[in-house]
C-alpha cells in the first residue's frame, strides 16, 4: 500500500513544533538575595555618675546639665568647648551650680548615614525618688566640607532623629557611629534618702531605624 | 511558583528595615552624702566670774592663740608641729572675771571626705549669763600639710573643708588629719547679768550649726 505522504509529513511537523514548544516553555527556579541592614548597637562609652554629691533632703531635686559636650565627647566636626556640660544644680546637689559630675556618653553603631529615631524614658526606680534623662544626640552632616554636626537636645519619651556618621563625615567622626549624652533631673519624692549610700539609677533606651 | 518566591522576597525588605532596633535598660550612679554630726571632745570652761555682772572673754582660738595645737586638732599646717598655745585657756583678767583660766572647746565635725560644709556659732543665754562663741575649724586642703584653722565668727555661716585621704599624709610629729573630719577650737565672752552665787556651775547653753 502506497504511504500516504501527506499525512507523514504532518505527523512529523506535529513531533518538531512540540519539541519547539517544549523549549520555549522551559521553567526553574531563582533566587534573589536579600541583605539587611547592619543592627543598630548601643554601647557606653561613659556612664552616668552623679557622684556623692547627692544630699538626703525629701522633696527636692538635683539636675546634672548634659545638653553641651564638647566635640571631643562626642565625637563630632564641630570645634566647640563643653558648656556646663555635667554641673549638677539644685537643692539636693552638693555645690549646686558648681560641681561636675560625670554624664553619661553612650555610642550608637550602624549603617553610615542613616538617620535613627533615639527615645529615652524614665523607669520605676529602686527607692522612693524618680529620674528623668535628658541630653542630647548627634546629628552628622556627613559633609567631609562643612563641619555643621551639631547635638540637639532631646527630652524624655520624645523620639530625636539622629543621623550616623558615614565616610565623608570630618573632624572626629567615625564612620557609623553617633553618640548621645544622658543628664537629667533627680526628684527625690516624701522619704528622705538613706545617708551615705549609693543607689543606682536606670532609663530605657530605644533606638531605631 | 517563581512568581511567589519573588514576591515573598520583596516583602522582606521593607518589614525588616522597620524593625531594626536596639532596646537597652542603662544605669547611672549617684551616692548621698553622710549626713554631718557634731561631738563635743572637750567642753568648753570659763573659770572665776564675779558674781556681779561683767564680761569674761576667752581669745579667739588661732594657730598661734589659745590653740589646743595640731594633734588634738587632727590638723598639719606647715612642716613644724605646732604645740598647744602658751595662752590655752586664758581667760584675762577684767571687769567680769578674776583671770583664772579655763580650758577652750574643741568639738568634732564629721561628713564627707572633702566636702564643703558651713559652720554657724550662735550666742546662748541661761538663767542671765550670755555666752557668745567664736572659734576655728580646721580646713583642709586635700594634700600634705598646708591646713589651716579657718576663722569661725560669732552669727554668720563660714565655709571649710573636711579632710580626705590626702591629707593624711604629713610631716613628722604633725597632727594627722582624718578623712571626713574637722575640728572646732572654741573661745568668746561670756556676760553676766544677773548675780550669781559663788563657787557655783552655771551651765550655758548655746549652738553649733553645721550644713553642707
Amino acid at each position: 500500500m502506497q504511504p500516504n505522504k501527506t499525512k507523514l509529513a504532518l505527523q512529523i511537523g506535529a513531533v518538531v513544533l512540540g519539541a519547539l514548544c517544549a523549549s520555549n516553555s522551559y521553567a526553574d527556579p531563582f533566587t534573589i538575595t536579600v541583605n539587611t541592614l547592619s543592627d543598630v548597637s548601643i554601647d557606653t562609652v561613659q556612664a552616668l555618675d552623679f557622684g556623692e554629691n547627692i544630699t538626703t533632703d525629701a522633696n527636692g531635686t538635683c539636675a546634672m546639665d548634659a545638653v553641651a559636650p564638647a566635640n571631643t565627647d562626642v565625637l563630632t566636626d564641630t570645634n566647640v568647648s563643653a558648656t556646663a556640660f555635667g554641673v549638677i544644680t539644685g537643692g539636693n546637689c552638693i555645690g549646686s551650680g558648681t560641681t561636675v559630675a560625670t554624664p553619661g556618653i553612650y555610642s550608637i553603631e550602624g549603617v553610615g548615614g542613616l538617620n535613627v529615631n533615639l527615645t529615652l524614658s524614665a523607669l520605676t526606680q529602686s527607692g522612693d525618688f524618680t529620674f528623668t534623662p535628658t541630653g542630647c544626640g548627634v546629628v552628622h552632616d556627613n559633609d567631609g566640607v562643612g563641619q555643621a554636626d551639631v547635638c540637639t537636645t532631646y527630652t524624655a519619651g520624645t523620639p530625636l532623629s539622629m543621623t550616623l556618621a558615614d565616610s565623608a563625615d570630618d573632624g572626629a567622626s567615625v564612620e557609623n557611629f553617633a553618640h548621645f549624652t544622658v543628664g537629667g533631673t533627680l526628684d527625690v519624692g516624701a522619704t528622705a534618702l538613706t545617708s551615705d549610700l549609693a543607689y543606682t539609677v536606670t532609663f530605657n533606651v530605644d533606638v531605631v531605624y | 511558583m517563581k512568581i511567589t518566591r519573588i514576591a515573598a522576597g520583596l516583602l522582606l525588605i521593607p518589614v525588616c528595615t522597620n524593625i531594626w532596633a536596639a532596646n537597652q535598660d542603662l544605669t547611672g550612679a549617684f551616692k548621698t552624702i553622710k549626713n554631718v554630726t557634731i561631738i563635743e571632745d572637750t567642753p568648753m570652761v570659763v573659770n572665776g566670774l564675779y558674781l556681779t555682772s561683767g564680761d569674761c572673754t576667752m581669745t579667739q582660738p588661732t594657730l598661734t592663740t589659745n590653740f589646743p595645737g595640731e594633734t588634738v586638732m587632727k590638723l598639719s599646717s606647715a612642716t613644724s608641729n605646732l604645740a598647744a598655745s602658751s595662752d590655752i585657756g586664758v581667760t584675762a583678767a577684767g571687769v567680769g572675771c578674776a583671770g583664772d583660766d579655763g580650758i577652750p572647746g574643741v568639738y568634732e565635725i564629721e561628713g564627707s571626705a572633702g566636702a564643703d560644709v558651713f559652720i554657724t556659732l550662735t550666742s546662748g543665754t541661761t538663767t542671765g549669763i550670755t555666752f557668745a562663741p567664736v572659734g576655728c575649724a580646721g580646713s583642709y586642703d586635700g594634700n600634705p600639710d598646708g591646713d589651716s584653722c579657718a576663722a569661725i565668727p560669732n552669727g554668720s555661716a563660714t565655709q571649710i573643708t573636711l579632710a580626705t585621704t590626702g591629707d593624711q599624709t604629713v610631716s613628722a610629729g604633725n597632727g594627722v588629719p582624718v578623712a571626713g573630719f574637722s575640728y572646732l577650737a572654741l573661745g568668746g565672752q561670756v556676760t553676766n547679768s544677773v548675780g550669781l552665787t559663788a563657787a557655783t556651775g552655771y551651765p550655758v547653753t548655746f549652738d553649733i550649726t553645721v550644713t553642707y
